[in-house]
């Protein structure tokens, strides 16, 4: 394996053999996907390539306007720039106008590829021989070297230097991009751990203020459940003897501004009617207003027990009502805090409020449609009593006239208490007809009380207790906090273990060490000239003065140490992930230990 | 300490309770009922004969109407009145008479307003139908004036009020004027023993308690006080009570209890 990965990274600084189009020349980074067998250089290429969801971390120096020009002396066309940024379709190599020229820039052999230059250069030796067999050059007896292996020779050098230059200056971007992305990695790490240090100390302060308020909740509590066990209070907010007196008096309170709309309402009897005006005319003392009152409930017992039925209704649909409403609430309470008790459903205290609230509603509308019908049955009756008046006083005018005056009188009597009858009631009708939808809200007004007051009056067998919902929201909060930090150091952890071992391996290697057979090849290139002009000259090269010098082209690598091209050693990035990560395994401890100590 | 609460709450409204209960003076002092308790009297009958005949002047009816008027006013409930008109020649003509009594409280130990409008209106309508009695017109055809067969019916009366304290009011000029006993001018007035002999065949009215009261006899002639001895001896026979100061000819108003 590791042999094949020096193989391979071997392959790539060399020639490429097969014929590539000028598109390709400019891939310095090639997809993945495309090569099955990376390289280290490609390793280093997607270590160094920019991270798809953020900001590229190292971009190419872009191309200054002057490398797009095309130079006319320059054997090699420059890559055509695109104005969408994409690359043009690949030429054909045959296609190519003048595929011997060399280019001749620094910028334009940036571009190119090294094996390429170097076909091109020994394609172009070829064109120099061939044109200068055609004129006999060089002459066999001229010493010196010819002038088109001078040229070739200068070509060579400078694409030697070029190379050499730009392997250098790749190399360079690759470090400084490793580097980067190796600081900016530890740095992230180094505030990842901070923050996760705040909070666990933000946990652990959390977890002292839970601690605090719950002593201080539960002691009051202790207190005050301490004083209702000594009173004997029951855990009602509204005491069962105070409920009952106020239910007893909106009772009565209702009964008695409902009662006389159903005395109005029912049959009245003449005798009941004398008795009441007996009581009413013999009570006596600060008593007689209730003798008065009760008097007219026990004498017209038909309508007191209609009223009070009613009232009765009232009553008791509203205490089912409000313990209902009561019961509801503290089953969705018991539901939200998990203290649901047994196996009761909300559909329990549902159907009983459904029931008696239409109840109540139906009651109150019949109290309503009942004063407003006595005003109309009201009229009817007076219409009726006040012919029976004028029969009454008729008799009495014949029998007064006969002497026969007590017969006359009663007549009288009668008339006048059925006029007088007739006319509280019309009165009394006609202002309880108007006052219908007052009443009405009175009515409402009682029944919302007596709703209140059982609402207040349902038992509550809840205890209060500490309240730590909004604890352990914050605590999850925190926790949560705490994972994602956790995890963002871990990952990051092995993104810098990755980069500083690829910094590492790219500094462990010797790109420039394919430098001699570079330099080989492009001595063969003169090699190739030398040949090709004495061949087709039909020359023994060795006949040649100007080919009598040996070809070596002493071309130099001028090797430096890449340690130099760093700003730390990739040591010191190790050895200072290592404190991050002792760092982060100290807070990780302390943050699990605050985190399940609750 | 809500059994504290209770107790005092309790003794508040017993208190409250005892205070409300009041008194008879203390409520009849506030205006409430009639002033509780009634002040009984014994029942009234009041008996008035009216004497219609030509020889009675218009103002003396008038003055029978108004004193009739002013005495009704003063009757009470459970008090019986009657009215007679004088029979003219003997007890054989149909009797114009009337009687009611007035109603009667609806409860007797305690005043109530309907009792006082009842009353009002009865006394009322007694004035009213008592205006026949003292009418003036249509006199012409009354023949003659007999008080002694009158006083028969009158007997009848008191004796169907038991229990009551009888008074009659005689509004007439008491000039009996029939076949067989004419006093106008003493043309034929009843002998010497005739009371005592009629008081033994037993054709004088039982009139025993009643209080005469006469309005409209003169006092002031020999005649006069010859009618007015016959009549006093004639009501002591009878058993009734009769004073001398209560024969008049125009008293100023009538008296509730001529006799006491």
């Amino acid at each position: 394996m590791r042999a094949k990965q020096n193989e391979a990274r071997a392959a790539a600084f060399q020639p490429k053999l097969k014929p590539v189009s000028d598109s390709d020349e400019g891939d310095a980074v090639r997809d993945p996907a495309d090569n099955p067998h990376p390289t280290w250089l490609d390793r280093v290429k997607d270590a160094a390539a920019p991270e798809p969801s953020g900001d590229p971390l190292w971009t190419p120096e872009p191309v200054a306007p002057s490398d797009a020009v095309w130079d006319p002396t320059d054997t090699v066309e420059p890559a055509p720039t695109g104005t969408d940024g994409v690359e043009p379709a690949a030429e054909p190599f045959a296609a190519d106008p003048d595929p011997g020229d060399l280019p001749e820039t620094a910028g334009a052999a940036l571009e190119e590829n090294v094996g390429l230059s170097v076909r091109r250069l020994r394609k172009a030796a070829v064109e120099l021989a061939v044109r200068d067999a055609e004129v006999d050059l060089p002459t066999t007896d001229t010493a010196g070297r010819a002038e088109s292996e001078e040229e070739l020779r200068d070509r060579a050098v400078s694409l030697f230097h070029n190379w050499q230059a730009r392997e250098r200056s790749r190399l360079n971007s690759l470090v400084a991009e490793l580097e980067g992305r190796v600081t900016r990695t530890l740095g992230g790490i180094r505030l990842d751990n901070d923050r996760f240090e705040r909070v666990t100390g933000e946990l652990f302060r959390l977890q002292k203020r839970w601690e605090m308020n719950r002593t201080v909740v539960e002691t009051t509590l202790e207190e005050e459940t301490g004083q209702e066990e000594e009173t004997g209070a029951a855990t009602r907010q509204f005491k069962s003897h105070w409920y009952a007196l106020a239910i007893g008096f909106l009772g009565i309170v209702e009964f008695l501004a409902n009662a006389p709309v159903f005395g109005a309402l029912l049959p009245r009897d003449p005798l009941t009617e004398q008795q009441i005006r007996y009581v009413a005319e013999t009570s006596e003392g600060w008593l007689a207003g209730g003798m008065r009152v009760v008097s007219q409930f026990i004498l017209r017992p038909d309508a007191a027990l209609l009223a009070a039925g009613v009232v009765t209704f009232l009553i008791v649909l509203a205490h089912f009502f409000g313990h209902s409403v009561r019961s509801l609430l503290m089953h969705s309470s018991a539901r939200r805090t998990g203290e649901t008790l047994g196996k009761r459903s909300a559909g329990e205290f549902v159907v009983p409020m459904v029931l008696s609230g239409v109840g109540l509603i139906l009651v109150l509308g019949v109290l309503f449609e009942a004063r407003v019908t006595l005003g109309e049955v009201a009229a009817d009756r007076f219409v009726q009593d006040s012919a029976k008046i004028e029969e009454f006083r008729r008799t009495a005018s014949w029998l007064r006239v006969d002497g026969n005056l007590v017969a006359a009188n009663e007549q009288a009597n009668r008339a006048d208490d059925l006029e007088a009858l007739a006319k509280e009631q019309r009165e009394y009708a006609t202002s309880m007809s108007s006052l219908s939808f007052p009443i009405l809200l009175l009515n409402t007004t009682l029944v919302l009380v007596a709703i209140s007051a059982a609402y207040f009056h349902m038992w509550d067998r809840r205890r209060d207790r500490f309240n730590d919902s909004p604890f352990e929201r914050q605590r999850r909060e925190f926790v949560d906090l705490g994972d994602a930090t956790q995890q963002r150091v871990v990952d990051a952890m092995g993104e810098a273990v990755r980069t500083i071992r690829d910094l590492a391996s790219l500094l462990s290697e010797r790109p420039l060490r394919e430098a001699p057979a570079l330099a080989s090849q492009l001595e063969a290139t003169i090699v190739a000239y030398r040949a090709e002009n004495g061949r087709l000259r039909g020359l023994d090269t060795r006949e040649i003065k100007a080919f009598s010098e040996p070809v070596e082209l002493r071309l130099v690598v001028e090797e430096q140490d890449m340690r130099d091209l760093l700003m730390r050693d990739p040591e010191e990035y190790e050895a200072e992930r290592r404190d991050l990560h002792e760092n982060f395994e100290k807070i990780r401890a302390r943050f699990t230990e605050e985190a399940t100590a609750w | 300490m809500v059994i504290r609460k209770l107790a005092a709450l309790g003794v508040a409204v017993g208190a409250l309770m005892v205070a409300g209960c009041g008194t008879q003076e203390g409520n009849a002092a506030a205006g409430e009922g009639e002033g509780g308790v009634l002040k009984r009297s014994p029942p009234q009958l009041v008996i008035f004969v009216y004497d219609r005949s030509t020889s009675i002047s218009h103002h003396q009816l008038e003055l029978a109407r108004q004193l009739t008027n002013a005495r009704i006013r003063k009757l009470n409930h459970g008090d019986r009145i009657a009215a007679h008109q004088l029979l003219q020649l003997s007890l054989e003509e149909p009797p114009q008479r009337w009687s009611e009594t007035v109603p009667q409280r609806q409860f007797a130990e305690q005043a109530m307003m309907r009792d006082s409008v009842t009353r009002v209106r009865f006394l009322q309508d007694a004035q009213d139908f008592l205006v026949a009695f003292t009418d003036t017109t249509g006199r012409g055809s009354i023949d003659g004036t007999d008080i002694l067969s009158t006083l028969h019916d009158v007997s009848a009366d008191l004796r169907a009020a038991p229990g009551r304290e009888g008074t009659l009011y005689i509004f007439s000029d008491m000039l009996q004027s029939n076949r067989s006993i004419d006093m106008e001018g003493l043309r034929r007035m009843p002998d010497a023993g005739w009371v005592e002999r009629e008081q033994a065949n037993g054709t004088l009215p039982d009139l025993s308690g009643l209080c005469i009261y006469v309005v409209g006899a003169r006092v002031d002639t020999n005649q006069s006080q010859h009618v007015k001895d016959f009549w006093q001896e004639y009501f002591e026979v009878t058993g009734a009570v009769f004073e001398t100061h209560n024969y008049t000819l125009r008293p100023v108003d009538l008296p509730e209890h001529p006799c006491t």
